[in-house]
């Protein structure tokens, strides 16, 4: 049923409903094809959740009503149509859920380009371009090391009791 | 007696062999229920969590707990199956009315809510003058709840029936006979006649622009095509801004298989708690 007031809204408004779709449709686009995009830390942060719910959704199959309407919305060129059905849906078979990386840049510290804001960059992971300069966690402490192999282990059983 | 007649009874008793009881036993095998229509110990409409947006402020502890506590309710009172647009009627306590108990019949406009929280609204046309009246499903102040007519339409807001032409979907006899439906082995036929709508100047509110966009009603002919310019006419066909926004719709399939799993601990679970059995049995 529908609510009155939008308690619990996690999403920003972007200039109104309509061209809200349109800009995160623009954006949708253009991660599929680029596979790295460098915008606003807002929008980024946006079409992260679009993104990832739009690869949920095409893991249903292209026999899927939900599926196909959506996915002809959202992607409506079918050169990137073929890009997400062919080339990301297997790269993304076994991914559970996080299939984006969202990078936070450096504030300008020049007055005059401190106006355009928080920048970042949204890439898509397993990209073929040349990786991100990001911090990543140190493999050789102890807790990472745990964690490793504990990860090990879970998806040895899990390919188990697959077979079995 | 005569011998020979003794020994007729005799060798008759010896021969005769009594034949065995036939047993009726039904030779196909037992029909699971249909997928809409599950057992309601294993999944209702109301089992559903609501959404929540940012996903980490969902507590499944307190979800399983709410739907124990109406497993609890359920085993007290028979609470059958229904759907928005069929007929219920419901008695409820009250001190004050003749017979401490009171009555109200009325076709169901929709359901909404989790757990105990899960209300339903009924209607029904009396003298001429429409009467709602909201129930929670599991009050506990809630008597008898019966199903008149079981009736499943393709919308599940079904309001617009306040501003029905023809009032009389909604004018029910409160003596009716309950009609017996149809068993949960089979699919429940879905209505999909559509309503005529009062003029547009009388609407309580823009039914055209809601979505979903309500199916069993007519709503294009309270529009002249050439006056619509086709940007509006598209835009409040497809509202596609709620249509579209795939964040924001509720992925239902994967909760209800973890539900259905849960609820076959449930039971258990409620009798550990209430002290009826150990935990070791």
């Amino acid at each position: 049923m529908p609510r009155g007031m939008p308690h619990g809204n996690s999403f920003r408004k972007f200039g109104g409903p309509d061209k809200r779709l349109h800009l995160l449709k623009t954006l949708v686009n253009a991660l599929i094809k680029h596979e790295r995009l460098e915008t606003t830390f807002a929008k980024a942060y946006e079409t992260q959740k679009y993104v990832e719910r739009l690869i949920d959704i095409t893991k249903y199959g292209k026999s899927n009503l939900y599926c196909n309407d959506m996915v002809n919305f959202w992607v409506p060129e079918e050169a990137q149509q073929n890009k997400l059905f062919n080339v990301l849906l297997p790269r993304y078979s076994e991914h559970s859920r996080k299939y984006t990386r969202l990078a936070v840049l450096t504030e300008w510290t020049d007055k005059d380009m401190k106006s355009h804001g928080k920048m970042a960059v949204i890439e898509l992971k397993g990209n073929p371009l040349p990786p991100l300069p990001v911090k990543e966690d140190n493999p050789h402490t102890l807790q990472n090391v745990l964690l490793a192999a504990a990860k090990q282990d879970w998806d040895y059983q899990r390919s188990n009791v697959k077979e079995n | 007696m005569n011998m020979s007649l003794l020994r007729v009874i005799r060798r008759l008793q010896s021969s005769f062999v009594a034949p065995q009881r036939p047993t009726l036993i039904s030779t196909d095998a037992e029909k699971p229920n249909v997928e809409g229509r599950e057992d309601a110990n294993l999944f209702s409409f109301e089992y559903i969590p609501p959404q929540v947006q940012p996903e980490w402020h969902r507590n499944k502890l307190k979800y399983r707990l709410e739907r124990m506590d109406c497993l609890r309710r359920r085993q007290a009172i028979d609470i059958p199956e229904f759907y928005p647009g069929s007929i219920l009627a419901v008695t409820v306590a009250d001190n004050y009315a003749p017979g401490k108990s009171m009555r109200f019949a009325g076709r169901c406009l929709y359901k909404d809510g989790f757990g105990l929280g899960c209300k339903f609204v009924l209607r029904n046309v009396i003298d001429n003058e429409g009467v709602e009246k909201m129930y929670h499903l599991f009050a506990p102040y809630i008597q008898k709840v019966e199903l008149l007519r079981l009736e499943k339409w393709i919308d599940t807001d079904l309001r617009f029936l306040r501003d029905a032409a023809d009032q009389s979907i909604c004018e029910i006899d409160p003596n009716m006979q309950a009609e017996s439906p149809l068993p949960k082995t089979e699919e429940l036929p879905v209505y999909k006649g559509k309503i005529r709508l009062r003029e547009i100047a009388m609407w309580e509110f823009l039914y055209h622009k809601q979505w979903p966009r309500p199916y069993n009603a007519y709503l294009e002919e309270h529009f002249i095509e050439e006056e619509l310019i086709e940007r509006e006419k598209i835009h409040w066909q497809t509202q596609s801004h709620l249509k579209y926004d795939i964040c924001k719709h509720y992925d239902v399939t994967k909760i209800k298989a973890e539900i259905m799993d849960e609820m076959k601990d449930n039971r258990h679970r409620v009798d550990v708690a209430d002290k009826k059995i150990t935990a070791d049995a």
